[in-house]
């Protein structure tokens, strides 16, 4: 057996590593590929925050100012402040060893049956071996390089091949007030990659494009009816063709796309660049680069709260009680830290971002993004779950349905906040849905907007 | 079967049961549409233009150019002055409304939902108002005496349009009521609606399903909401289809509804007050209007495409008979022999050949020839009262002199009045056929050409018809041609700032100007009756958005910029501090003398117009 020692020093070793090299005990996908679990990759004191704090913290614990200090190096800068200033808590679970529980059952499966089938063209987009686009699943699902995780990621962000998201928005000032609340519904539908809906992996008349995506403001009445559909080429060297429909012009017009880090509503502090941590064509971003490894606490289960009829979440922290979800995280064993700089956006405010994956799934768990300066400016952490609860379940089809289910958008320079949540339904009879082909003519065409657009 | 998926194989088969489902999973896993379902919002809001400048719109009575000016007419009876009076005021408010809106959806199922929007405006009327009784005017007509801000009058009508209620103080009216039915790539609304069509923002080239409503600010609201608020709803049925990836067709059939203007002696009235307009739309109120367009994308250049059938909403405009019986002072009979001339005996009307031909050039009309097609067409009426085509200038104003003195009451000895002008509005059929491309130009990032978006747009109409500056009955009829380049970028100057949105435009018009005014009565003025304007009508416009941090601020520029020697400004500011609230600010600067005589651009119209408008609006 190995000694707590001994397991930190082969994980340093390996955090040093020029390459990737996952798990501590045996090859992460080893154990993945042999059982689909990760217990045999990790010792137990990455797998137990009680071994990781030695006994300083358990499960079922909630993690406060009081405390937090057993975890600081666990957390990102910006939420360790937010935990030590600002009344933030965190409640403990154990940590999800059975990754079923951690992705979609058929992106998984895709994974697991593409896996080294997925190389960059001279483009430097991600295609198969043949030279085709990518046809499902994680192509890197052990990544060797800081491209390989945003690569992954950019493919496919909700690892459905159609998702309609209803969600909540709510930004607070400052002093923790809440100032705006949204409705709105986000759309995603990948014609590439497919991974469950037929025709797979590909729509035929469609291997040119990456992702339909649209976002459209149900309420309240000063937003409603503002749309907008993004149509993503293939190629992620070019950016997004933008259409939009904005009440006050009554009719779909063109608009120009390469702007993604403006506020899209009053208040919010949400940017199209945050979608996802990778919300911005692959290649517009550079100099990826891998900047740290380890264990951190993140929210990767556990965030559906199947207790409310529309999925809403409780809140607490900040001068009111409203400024943070209530959220519940679990020691990640390895995550490692990824730094993009945005190339193709040169007066963008943002001079470089931090991205925190999951090592097990490649999915990003927190975000912190810096100023021009270098200084830490805005946070964005997720959380995550498999609609999968006692007693009641959501199904994406055949199996459970996993997604996110709630975000913070911080400004940690002005102190705003946006917080997200996805629900069950919104204003307007829109109800959120997976695998759901019908959502291409209802969210994602021309008519599709200028019908949302409303009167 | 591959060891790395024999897990998961086995896991799914032991899965599947073994979790309770909170819906029937349908194929692809809809979690379950909501049965019915509605939705209510809505707004109020005080709007409230102080004039910078007094106000006085010279259109009005109040604003006559001519009020307590001491104006020599000679005629071959006589030479006198008169003085009208048409009670000089100056405004403190152009404009104080109380706007209420409801915004309404009943769901029924995922393929039906009824949408539905009422609009409240209400006006205190805290102006200091034209009093006919203070000028002893008895116009006749409904909107002749005080001001009616809001009836759309119309002979024979009570309501021309249908969901519209309005009166002295009031309107109330739904600018959307319809239907929608909705099945995959096919879309159909039916009820009343507006459509909105083009890329061009307020050089209407391609947006000519709908007419415009000008009575609450005429054009002067503000501009990053375009028309939003100023299309006149139809009833209509609308159908789109999206033809696969890249095409859309867009079709309606709907309603003929057209423009309304402000009314007489109201603050942004834009027909001089000392006409009398005989709305003739009852004629046409079961007329169509359809519309055909497509639009799409080729190997990332759009196209589009318009055909339609339409009556024009702007109307045209011809002389008729008053039917109004008022004797000349002193000649007793004349009044039945004057109701069937466009003339009506009134102290509201025009007082000397020099207010004429003045306030024919701010028509656009021809003086001369204005009086010669109503001697001409209104035979033997105006022959029995002596009155004949003239072949100039000095002729013309030498009769209407005579005219002018007659109807102020020479022959008693007073000069107390003049002559109100009758005009019919009318309506007629055209066929529009546009096009339009546009592109999204790539370039270095950042650089001005990077996502810089180019769009042109063309509309030509044959043998549209056009109100002849003669005000004849017999109309003109010209080949039209309209077309517009659109440039628009989002542009970050700054880190530190968000992008700024910019657009510029250019417009051509080949035979009318922005109002739809047919160029040949340009040019005209108090002492030389309209020339007219050649080589088409220029304008362009520049706009700006430049939000703040997090869109809580947002400044905005426009500027619109007629090459006749006219320019419209308005600076903004929009506040939005929270979700309820919404704060706007802009002021409206209108110079339509920078160059030369002000009746060659279109903007003059509104000269008098420099005003602060506040917008203070609650959201619930």
């Amino acid at each position: 057996m190995h000694t707590g020692s001994v397991n930190r020093r082969r994980f340093l070793r390996g955090a040093c590593a020029s390459a990737v090299t996952a798990g501590v005990l045996m090859p992460l996908w080893t154990a993945i590929a042999q059982t689909g679990d990760i217990a045999r990759a990790y010792p137990d004191e990455l797998l137990s925050i009680e071994a990781y704090t030695k006994g300083r913290i358990k499960t079922g614990d909630e993690i406060s100012a009081d405390n937090v200090e057993h975890v600081r190096d666990l957390l990102e800068p910006i939420k360790y402040e937010q935990i030590a200033k600002l009344g933030r808590r965190l409640k403990v679970a154990k940590t999800t060893t059975d990754l079923t529980r951690l992705s979609p059952w058929e992106y998984l499966e895709a994974t697991l049956r593409n896996q080294g089938q997925a190389r960059f063209d001279a483009k430097g987009n991600v295609v198969t071996l043949e030279g085709k686009p990518w046809i499902g699943g994680n192509p890197f699902p052990a990544p060797t390089s800081a491209l390989e995780f945003f690569a992954g990621l950019t493919l496919s962000w909700g690892r459905h091949d159609a998702s309609f998201y209803c969600v909540k928005e709510t930004d607070l000032s400052p002093a923790g007030e809440v100032q705006f609340q949204y409705e709105s519904g986000w759309a995603e539908l990948a014609p590439t990659g497919r991974v469950s809906v037929i025709p797979k992996p590909y729509w035929p008349g469609h291997e040119d494009t990456l992702r339909y995506q649209s976002v459209f403001f149900a309420a309240p009445d000063a937003v409603k009816g503002t749309s907008f559909l993004n149509v993503w080429a293939y190629d992620q060297s070019t950016f997004p063709k933008l259409y939009g429909y904005l009440p006050a012009f009554k009719r779909i017009r063109t608009f120009p796309s390469e702007q993604r880090f403006e506020p899209l509503i009053p208040g919010s502090t949400l940017y199209l660049s945050d979608a996802w941590a990778a919300g911005d064509p692959l290649l517009t971003w550079g100099n990826y680069r891998i900047v740290g490894r380890g264990p951190t606490l993140a929210a990767v289960s556990h965030g559906w709260n199947s207790a409310h009829p529309n999925w809403e979440h409780g809140t607490h922290g900040g001068p009111f009680g409203k400024t943070f979800w209530d959220t519940t995280v679990e020691l990640v064993p390895e995550a490692v830290v990824v730094e993009a700089m945005p190339v193709k956006f040169p007066r963008a405010p943002i001079s470089k971002k931090h991205v925190w994956f999951d090592l097990r799934t490649s999915l990003p768990v927190a975000m912190v993004s810096f100023d021009r300066r270098g200084d830490p400016y805005r946070s964005f952490d997720g959380a995550y779950a498999l609609y999968d609860a006692p007693g009641s379940a959501v199904m994406d089809g055949a199996h459970p349905y996993w997604s996110w289910t709630h975000v913070h958008v911080f400004d940690s320079q002005t102190g705003r906040m946006s917080r997200l949540e996805q629900v069950r339904t919104i204003t307007g009879g829109h109800t959120t849905s997976v695998n759901d082909l019908s959502i291409y003519d209802r969210y994602l065409t021309n008519v599709a907007l200028m019908r949302l657009g409303d009167s | 079967m591959s060891s790395k998926i024999n897990w998961i194989t086995a896991l799914a088969a032991l899965g599947v049961g073994a979790l309770p489902q909170l819906s029937a999973a349908g194929a692809g896993g809809t979690i379950g549409d909501t049965d019915m379902s509605y939705t209510l919002s809505g707004l109020i809001r005080s709007e409230t233009a102080f004039a910078t400048n007094g106000g006085q719109n010279p259109l009005n009575q109040t604003g006559n150019l001519y009020n307590g000016v001491p104006t020599t007419r000679v005629s071959p009876i006589a030479t006198d002055t008169a003085t009208r009076d048409g009670q000089d005021y100056n405004q403190v408010l152009d404009m104080q409304q109380f706007r209420f809106q409801l915004d309404g959806s009943l769901k029924f199922s995922p393929s039906f939902t009824l949408i539905g929007k009422l609009r409240g405006i209400y006006d205190p009327d805290w102006y200091h108002d034209f009093d006919p009784a203070l000028s002893d005017s008895h116009a006749a007509g409904e909107l002749y005496g005080k001001p009616n801000f809001f009836t759309y009058d119309v002979q024979g009508l009570a309501h021309p349009n249908p969901l519209e209620w309005a009166g002295d103080n009031y309107m109330v009216d739904f600018p959307a009521l319809f239907l929608e039915y909705n099945e995959g790539p096919l879309n159909l609304r039916l009820g009343n609606q507006q459509i909105a069509w083009g890329q061009a923002i307020f050089f209407r080239v391609l947006d000519i399903p709908d007419g415009l409503d000008y009575r609450r600010h005429s054009v002067l609201d503000y501009v990053p909401e375009e028309f939003s608020d100023k299309r006149i709803p139809a009833l209509a049925l609308r159908a789109s289809y999206q033809l696969g990836q890249n095409w859309l067709a867009d079709s309606f059939i709907e309603k003929f509804q057209p423009t309304v203007y402000p009314n007489p002696n109201t603050p942004y009235n834009v027909i001089a007050s000392q006409f009398t307009i005989v709305d003739d739309y009852k004629q046409y109120d079961s007329r169509f209007n359809f519309g055909l367009r497509f639009k799409g994308d080729i190997n990332g250049i759009g196209l589009q495409g318009v055909l339609a059938r339409r009556y024009n909403p702007d109307g045209v405009y011809r002389w008729t008979a008053s039917g109004v019986d008022r004797d000349i002072p002193g000649l007793p009979g004349s009044g039945t022999v004057l109701a069937k001339t466009p003339f009506e005996v009134d102290s509201s009307g025009v007082w000397s050949a020099s207010e004429w031909f003045n306030y024919a050039g701010q028509a656009r009309l021809n003086g001369v020839t204005g009086l010669n097609s109503a001697v001409n067409n209104f035979q033997p009426a105006t022959g029995l009262l002596g009155a004949v085509p003239v072949p100039n200038y000095a002729y013309a104003s030498q009769e209407l002199n005579e005219f002018f003195q007659l109807a102020g009451g020479l022959l008693n000895g007073t000069a107390n009045a003049g002559l109100r002008g009758w005009l019919a509005r009318d309506y007629r059929e055209e066929t529009n056929i546009g096009g339009g491309v546009s592109k999204v130009f790539e370039g270095a990032p950042g650089s001005w050409n990077d996502q810089l978006i180019a769009n042109v747009e063309v509309l030509y109409t044959p043998d549209r018809i056009f109100t002849n500056p003669s005000l004849d009955v017999d109309f003109l009829r010209k080949n039209e041609t309209i077309a517009a380049l659109v440039l628009e970028k989002y542009q970050r100057f700054s880190s530190a700032l968000p992008a700024t949105y910019m657009v510029g435009q250019f417009l051509y018009r080949s035979q009318s100007d922005l109002f739809g005014r047919y160029l040949g009565g340009y040019g005209g003025s108090f002492d030389e009756a309209a020339p007219g304007k050649t080589n088409g009508y220029k304008a362009f416009a520049f706009a700006l958005q430049q939000p703040f941090a997090s869109l809580i601020w947002r400044a905005d520029l426009a500027v619109l910029y007629d090459t006749g020697g006219g320019l419209l400004l308005q600076p903004a500011v929009r506040w939005k501090p929270n979700g309820s609230y919404t704060v706007e600010a802009f002021y409206n600067y209108v110079n339509g003398k920078l160059n030369g005589n002000p009746t060659n651009n279109a903007l003059s119209t509104a000269n008098y117009v420099k005003e602060f408008t506040l917008r203070v609006g609650m959201q619930f």
